[in-house]
């Protein structure tokens, strides 16, 4: 069980959905996150880059059939922040015997 | 994050991603037929003796064939080995496939007999088969059970 820790770059709502298929699968195309969250390319473009920032998504780019395409990939950091803010949900939500929750940065 | 409504709704909305993804991560019965293909030849290379290794090469080949027709066909790639329930699968997998390996090693180098190694992959393709169906069943459950 983590250790509950809110955490404010994950917690907007496209972000949430972006890192729950990034926690599961090892690496995502761009085009398909797209599908995925129903967000724009320039809106799931934003949240990538927000969440590449603290190091929690890892976007690499690769040619195929001589497109480029952006591959996303949740890092060991983000994984650890994703759960340990799941945990603060379910703290809040009273899912979980609560422990203190770190408050928002 | 202020009220437990909140909490809430962004827990639904984790769990409405999770479910979402256990509905595209679809694996066709060729996925399935493909992975035991190359289990079962993993068991059957002892039996190219001496060019066991060169055997590999195809399978290996194969591998990567299999990963690219995932990330074309999903626009993602799932690691069989990543964490979750699926790794007791995996967990439960992995000594079957090592015991009729060596099984099959021990025929070919130690009683010179190449037909038990092919039953033994025909063994496995079964095997694999059902366990690659298993695995998905427990992924598509785990994701779209609650958090």
């Amino acid at each position: 069980m983590s250790t509950p820790e809110f955490d404010a770059v994950i917690h907007p709502p496209a972000r949430l959905q972006i890192m729950a298929v990034l926690t599961n699968v090892q690496e995502a195309e761009f085009a398909t996150l797209r599908d995925l969250t129903k967000v724009s390319d320039s809106v799931l473009s934003k949240h990538l880059s927000a969440l590449a920032e603290p190091g929690y998504v890892k976007l690499r780019k690769a040619a195929a059939n001589g497109r480029q395409r952006t591959w996303a990939s949740v890092t060991r950091a983000g994984r650890t922040a994703f759960e340990r803010h799941v945990a603060a949900l379910q703290a809040l939500a009273g899912l979980v015997p609560s422990e203190p929750v770190s408050a928002p940065a | 994050m202020s009220s437990v409504a909140e909490a809430q709704q962004a827990l639904a909305q984790i769990h409405a991603s999770r479910a979402q993804l256990a509905r595209v991560a679809q694996c066709p019965p060729a996925r399935h037929l493909a992975f035991a293909a190359l289990e079962a030849g993993i068991v059957a290379s002892p039996a190219a003796a001496p060019y066991q290794l060169l055997a590999m090469i195809p399978l290996a080949l194969g591998l990567v064939l299999v990963v690219r027709w995932d990330r074309r066909r999903l626009g993602m790639f799932i690691n069989g080995y990543r964490r979750g329930r699926t790794r007791l699968v995996i967990a439960a997998f992995l000594p079957i496939l090592l015991a009729l390996y060596g099984a099959s090693v021990y025929f070919v180098f130690a009683k010179q007999e190449i037909w038990p190694s092919l039953l033994l992959a025909a063994v496995m393709f079964g095997v694999a088969t059902y366990m690659s169906i298993v695995w998905q069943r427990v992924f598509v459950r785990e994701l779209e059970s609650s958090l």
